[in-house]
């Protein structure tokens, strides 16, 4: 029984560094306006007393939610769930009226003022449909992402899924994030 | 989303959009107590309540990134949308409305003509204005308490995520929709006599008052509910607790929207009910409450819509 | 006679013997330079080009993808030996260098004062004709080494620095003493070569400074990261947290110029202890007798005294990273522009590499391998006739002269000593940004009748000058095929992927023009296509697969154990790795590193650092939207400590002020810096109106740096200067934390 596939990303962000290379990657590949990004890097307090301080950079995009409610609330139905789990925009059907934007809890979404409509993480579809990786983690010096089919239990991610204790952002709003990260 | 997304626009929609509802049923409830001497005040409601909403409308509309693309709205409904809901639903009480209004104006218009076209409204008139104030009257809650199920209904902004918040703003719509009625009573008073000038302020005041008590009873429980809840929801209650938006919520909102006209009707109502004699009625405190309130529901739609962008999970 | 033979021929070297044939002709290149440039691209190409990053010293293997003519994606190689596959922020914006509307567009030269931004456009003919004029003019008057010619590393740097030979100035000087300069002296002088570290393997590390996660080095950010995860212990010594400190096991905020002291009780304990390897050392190392009784009075209490870190936390250290041998290193760090004393310091950490017995294995420090390329055979010009002008060979006898030394040039320049300089060609370098105390860079400035400037942008230094020649950036041009040393060597080839844009030209088509109306054209007759076929005639592949592959690497991969096989001979004195220097002992310097406690700092200052992020490169890239969108603020970090002292609030404007200058910054407060420093970015507040984005925003360090070196080699010392603080009482309007919502575009400042 061939089962659909369902794309995922798992992030372990202890090997990111900052170098905000995704952000650019991004940026150039899906030509992202400018002060817009479709992914970013948290940068958390700095924990700890001098000397022994800490600060942990956790890289950020769309979770392609299993639940999204960015689709939920969109009027037009233009936000959708492709078949292989990734939430796309139909850029035909939105009129901008940002109520996704108010909806996700990540704030994953940005305003695309130029072509009037909302926009966000595709998983770069048009790299990963010709079988290459999405940009911002095919650029990363840290190699900090990895991504593929969830449901494959021996795809990369899969299997790293299995042996690595992960946890998945605010998993309380119930949008059933699907961007695991590392947790050590 | 680093910047404010939903700005002015939607904050003047929700406020307006409240305003309309509250005026139209407000409207149609003076009208369904069938007192001729406030239908003087029915008939101004019926002839206000569309406007605003179409302004709000329009506001909405121009708001959208792609504007001419709004009829999209209208090509599905998506049931999980309250904006999709609200859009039919707004859609549904602005044509109600409109004939409502419509069916007020008096009989000497009983006729439009424009050109060839000739308009004539029905002879039944009284009877279906009835008929649609009875379908308009909870389309008109519904539209109230959609402007808050809007933000309401988003887990993602644990500020608005509580039903309070649908509460809240209905009862402000009717709030600021009194206020209005209040202005109104006082504008026109010169040609009202003093006896049904008094019977329309005891009416609003008394209402109004105890609108604004229900608005208190929401908000106590809005903010108690909140600052026991998750952590996010309680760290979003910093904003007006300690934050950006503490001073216009609590000076602008709770003290100029609630406190100072409650105090203001009240003491206008206090001789009725204590000494049962009738108060003074100075005009211009009348104005002022009105004032005060309509400033207040504007203050909170605002307060709301922003502070609420800035709540998010893990702030 | 050389002439002669020069003007009729070149050749290319074959494997053993000269192959080459005669192709050139003194007709050729008087029409050559418009055409040089290997094969034309159509305006509307469109396919996938592979080449090399420019932006930095890395040159990371990338995959350009052209649509229409239109540079589309810049991707990178995920097989390259030396980028591993990576690419980063500024790589990645590549697109936005070349497409910034700042661009130097064409030839200008200057109408109005100096500086003040009055410019004429001008043709590559009527440009060169005036700088060939005045040169010409002052070489009569002054001989040709009155023309100074500077420049930094580049693929077509060769051709300015040939111009300068062929011109007969002796006088180039070049970035390593502003950069490297004491590092590779050390470890030449130790090892005969300059190692580099197999930190994919190295089990434990010790990085002082060398801030690898922001000043990435390739391939060494990457197997850093790798290493890492998993599991190799990382100790960073540094003044200021930084993200190297924050992903490191151990962060020992040491006092700034210290670090010998470190280094030297490191080495005593690791001979109290007898943990050193005593065969290698007895094998193939010369001195140690001397050394060890040199370190025994650089105990670890004494370091602790001099560091300012705990006695305990130097021998938690010192024993782990001797448990760990052979697998444990002492990295050696890039940027050595540190102090007065800093050959000694990297001296100490050869040293401890030396006896550690990490020399030459997996896992530890060995020397670069490097892949072979065939040479034009051209004649070279004749040796200049003057000596330089910074005296090298008696001033600093084991620097490299070609390079000169920075520092000091200046001083025999602004003493016209012996001789005065009367004009300074600039070849892809910002010297009022990258050099300590712009005031004197000013100062010699105005001593010159000519200055000209071959950049990609009107930065700083270009807009001061009188010529500004745009150069087609690394996009738009075909380099000469450099070949990358390290531990997993690659030749790569920098291809154009468009056509250069507007009046921009490869900098050898410059050199070539330039020289022809110099009339020393014969120097310059050939071809950058006749060029890479003399360079890849050493190869397996011809330049058709080059072209192809973009870089070539043989599949050797990593070689261990060359110099420890019997009878190799390492190029120093004795032919053994030096503990005890001979060439130092020779020239008058210490041959084993002595301790010299810093200078005190003055109360109420602080010392200045000057720090770089991952994503600008010096002072390039500040002009660049995309990275300034994701950068970061130009703020002056300071430890709550001293803000308190001066009643600092966070985001309040201050005024850092040394004796040299003084520049006004917003204040981080952070305990993420040392109490006694303050720390700026480096590469900020470009006086340039000509980059409007870049123009004024946070302030230049050279401003306030002054003007101490290196005393073996000349290196410029950065971290020597004192800084005052005074608060200014106003508010940066700007946020300064950011709050969450901003904060995917925020940074807290200097790192990450
Ligand atoms: N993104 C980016 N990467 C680059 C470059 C760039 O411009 N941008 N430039 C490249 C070049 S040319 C070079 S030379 C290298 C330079 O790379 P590095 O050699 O790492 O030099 P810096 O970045 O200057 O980092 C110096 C570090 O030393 C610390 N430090 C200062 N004083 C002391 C001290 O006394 N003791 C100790 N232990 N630490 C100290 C500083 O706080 C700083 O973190 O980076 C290369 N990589
Ligand atoms: N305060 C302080 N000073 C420093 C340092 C520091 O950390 N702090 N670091 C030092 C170090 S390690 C170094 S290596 C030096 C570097 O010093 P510089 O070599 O002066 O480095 P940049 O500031 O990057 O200036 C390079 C110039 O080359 C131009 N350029 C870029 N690409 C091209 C090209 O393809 N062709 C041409 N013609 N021009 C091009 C850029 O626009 C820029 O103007 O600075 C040193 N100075
Ligand atoms: S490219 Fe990788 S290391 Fe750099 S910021 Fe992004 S996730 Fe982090
Ligand atoms: S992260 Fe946000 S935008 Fe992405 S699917 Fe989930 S709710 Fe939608
Ligand atoms: S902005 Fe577009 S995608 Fe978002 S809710 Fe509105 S119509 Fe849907
Ligand atoms: S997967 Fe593609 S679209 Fe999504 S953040 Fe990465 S580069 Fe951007
Ligand atoms: S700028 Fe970045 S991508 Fe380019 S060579 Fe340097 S490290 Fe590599
Ligand atoms: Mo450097």
């Amino acid at each position: 029984m061939s089962q659909e596939k369902k794309y995922g990303m798992l992030i372990e962000q202890s090997r990111c560094i900052n170098c905000k290379a995704c952000m650019i990657a991004c940026q150039a590949e899906n030509n992202v306006p400018l002060h817009k990004h479709r992914n970013w890097i948290d940068e958390s307090e700095v924990r700890g007393t001098y000397p022994n301080l800490g600060i942990d950079f956790t890289p950020n995009q769309c979770n392609h939610c299993d639940n999204p409610h960015c689709e939920r609330v969109c009027p037009t139905g233009a936000t959708f769930v492709n078949d292989d789990g990734i939430v796309l925009i139909d850029y035909n059907k939105c009129i901008g009226c940002r109520f996704c934007m108010m909806a996700c809890p990540y704030d994953a979404r940005y305003v695309d003022k130029e072509r009037g409509i909302v926009d966000k993480c595709t998983y770069c579809t048009q790299r990963i449909y010709q079988g290459r990786e999405p940009a911002c983690l095919e650029t990363c010096p840290g190699k900090v992402r990895t991504f593929g089919d969830l449901n494959d239990p021996k795809s990369e991610i899969s299997l790293k899924i299995a042996t690595h204790r992960t946890e998945v952002k605010y998993p309380e709003t119930g949008t059933k994030p699907r961007i695991y990260y590392i947790i050590d | 989303m680093h910047e404010v997304e939903w700005g002015m626009p939607v904050v003047l929609y929700l406020y307006f959009g409240g305003l309309s509802a509250g005026v139209f049923i407000l409207s149609a409830f003076l009208a369904y107590l069938r007192d001729p001497k406030l239908h003087k005040l029915a008939a101004f409601g019926a002839y206000f309540a569309p406007f605003p909403l179409f302004i709000g409308l329009f506001l909405l509309l121009i708001d959208l990134d792609r504007p001419l693309h709004f009829w999209r709205l209208f090509t599905t409904i998506q049931w999980t949308s309250p904006m999709s809901i609200g859009s039919w639903l707004l859609m549904f009480f602005s044509i109600i409305a409109s004939l409502y209004a419509i069916l007020w104006l008096p009989e000497k218009y009983s006729t439009l003509k424009l050109g060839k076209f000739k308009l004539s409204i029905p002879k039944s008139r009284v009877k279906i204005r009835g008929i649609l104030g009875a379908i308009g009257f909870p389309t008109g809650i519904a539209v109230g308490i959609y402007t808050g199920v809007l933000l309401g209904a988003i887990p993602a902004r644990p500020f608005w995520n509580t039903p309070m918040v649908a509460m809240l703003f209905l009862v402000s719509a009717l709030s600021t929709a009194t206020a209005v009625m209040l202005f109104a009573s006082n504008w026109m008073s010169k040609n009202t006599s003093k006896e049904d000038f008094h019977r329309e302020r005891k009416l609003l005041y008394s209402a109004d008052v105890i609108l604004i008590i229900f608005e208190m009873f929401i908000l106590i429980p809005y903010i108690l509910h909140n600052s026991i809840s998750t952590a996010s929801q309680s760290a979003s209650l910093d904003l007006i607790l300690g934050g950006e938006y503490t001073n216009i919520f609590w000076y602008g909102f709770v003290l100029i929207g609630l406190v100072i006209p409650l105090i203001l009707e009240t003491i206008d109502l206090i001789p009725e009910i204590a000494r049962k004699q009738k108060s003074s009625h100075i005009k211009f405190f009348g104005y002022l409450s009105a004032i005060l309130v309509l400033v207040g529901g504007f203050l909170l739609r605002y307060i709301f819509v922003y502070a609420g962008q800035a709540s998010s999970f893990g702030a | 006679m050389k002439y002669e033979f020069g003007r009729r021929s070149f050749m290319k070297l074959g494997s053993c013997s000269v192959v080459g044939a005669i192709i050139g002709s003194q007709f050729k290149f008087a029409s050559a330079f418009a055409e040089t440039d290997i094969k034309d691209l159509p305006d509307n190409f469109s396919g996938d080009i592979r080449t090399h990053c420019g932006l930095c010293v890395n040159k990371c293997g990338m995959i350009a993808r052209v649509n229409n003519g239109v540079i589309r994606k810049l991707d990178p190689i995920a097989d390259h030996p030396k980028s591993k596959g990576m690419l980063c922020a500024k790589g990645n914006a590549g697109i936005q260098t070349v497409y910034d509307p700042d661009r130097l567009k064409y030839p200008m030269i200057r109408v109005g004062k100096r500086g003040e931004g009055k410019w004429r456009r001008a043709t590559w003919d009527e440009a060169l004709t005036y700088i060939a004029d005045k040169l010409t003019e002052i070489k009569e008057k002054h001989g040709p080494e009155a023309v100074l010619f500077s420049s930094t590393e580049g693929f077509q740097e060769e051709y300015f620095l040939r111009l300068a030979e062929a011109f007969g100035s002796p006088n180039t000087v070049r970035h390593p003493t502003l950069c490297l300069a004491s590092v590779n002296n050390a470890m030449f002088n130790t090892f005969g070569t300059v190692p580099h570290f197999d930190l994919k393997h190295a089990d434990y590390v010790i990085f002082a400074g060398s801030n690898r996660l922001e000043s990435l080095l390739t391939p060494d950010t990457v197997d850093m990261i790798e290493g890492k995860a998993s599991g190799h212990y990382h100790v960073v010594l540094d003044p200021r947290f930084t993200v190297t400190a924050s992903k490191a096991n151990l962060w020992v905020p040491i006092k700034p110029g210290t670090d010998l002291a470190f280094a030297l009780a490191l080495i005593h304990m690791m001979i109290k202890e007898n943990k050193y390897d005593k065969v290698f050392v007895e094998k193939y190392t010369h001195g140690f007798d001397k050394l060890a009784e040199h370190v025994k009075q650089y105990t670890p209490e004494w370091a602790a005294y001099e560091t300012g870190i705990p006695v305990e936390t130097i021998y938690k250290v010192g024993k782990d990273f001797m448990s760990s041998l052979p697998r444990s290193v002492f990295y050696s760090g890039r940027r050595g522009s540190w102090t007065e004393n800093d050959t000694q310091f990297r001296r100490a950490i050869a040293i401890v590499n030396a006896i550690s017995g990490a020399w030459d294995r997996e896992g530890g420090v060995a020397p670069a391998r490097k892949i072979g390329l065939g040479e034009m055979l051209i004649f070279p010009p004749d040796e200049p006739e003057a000596e330089r002008i910074d005296n090298v060979k008696n001033e600093f006898p084991l620097a490299n002269r070609r390079d000169g030394v920075y520092m000091t040039l200046r001083e025999h320049a602004l003493k016209e000593d012996p001789y005065p300089l009367k004009a300074w060609m600039i070849y892809k370098q910002n010297p009022l940004q990258s050099v300590p105390n712009s005031q004197k860079t000013y100062e010699m400035m105005k001593k010159m009748e000519l200055i000209v400037s071959i950049d990609i942008i009107p930065n700083d230094t270009a807009w001061e000058s009188d010529v500004m020649l745009p150069e087609a950036t690394y996009l738009e041009r075909t380099d000469p095929l450099h070949s990358l040393g390290g531990l997993e060597p690659a030749v790569a080839l920098r291809q154009k992927v468009i056509e250069p844009m507007y009046e921009t030209r490869p900098n050898l088509e410059i050199m070539k023009h330039l020289a022809s109306k110099l009339d020393l054209g014969e120097y310059f007759d050939f071809t950058i296509e006749e060029w890479l076929e003399a360079q890849v005639e050493e190869l397996p592949i011809d330049l058709d697969e080059l072209k192809r592959r973009g870089f070539y690497a043989d599949d050797k991969g990593k070689v261990f154990g060359k110099t420890l096989k019997e009878g190799y001979r390492f190029r120093t004195k004795t032919g053994k790795i030096e503990l005890f220097s001979e060439r130092y002992a020779e020239k008058g310097y210490d041959p084993l590193p002595i301790y010299k406690r810093p200078k005190n700092i003055p109360s109420g200052s602080y010392i200045l650092l000057t720090a770089r992020c991952a994503n600008y490169t010096h002072s390039s890239l500040q002009n660049n939207e995309w990275l300034m969108a994701v950068g970061m603020h130009a703020m002056a970090h300071v430890n709550p400590i001293a803000a308190e002292k001066h009643g600092i609030v966070q985001g309040e404007i201050v005024i850092l002020r040394s004796p040299y200058g003084e520049v006004e910054l917003p204040v981080y407060i952070t305990d993420r810096v040392h109490a006694d420093v303050i720390c700026m970015p480096h590469g900020f507040g470009h006086t340039s109106k000509g980059l409007s984005i870049a123009y004024n925003k946070g302030a230049r360090g050279s401003d306030l740096l002054g003007s101490y070196y290196d005393k073996i080699t000349g290196n410029a010392a950065m971290h020597e200067d004192f800084v005052q603080i005074i608060p200014k009482r106003t508010l940066h309007t700007e946020d300064v934390q950011g709050d969450r919502r901003k904060s995917r575009v925020k940074s807290g400042g200097i790192t990450g």
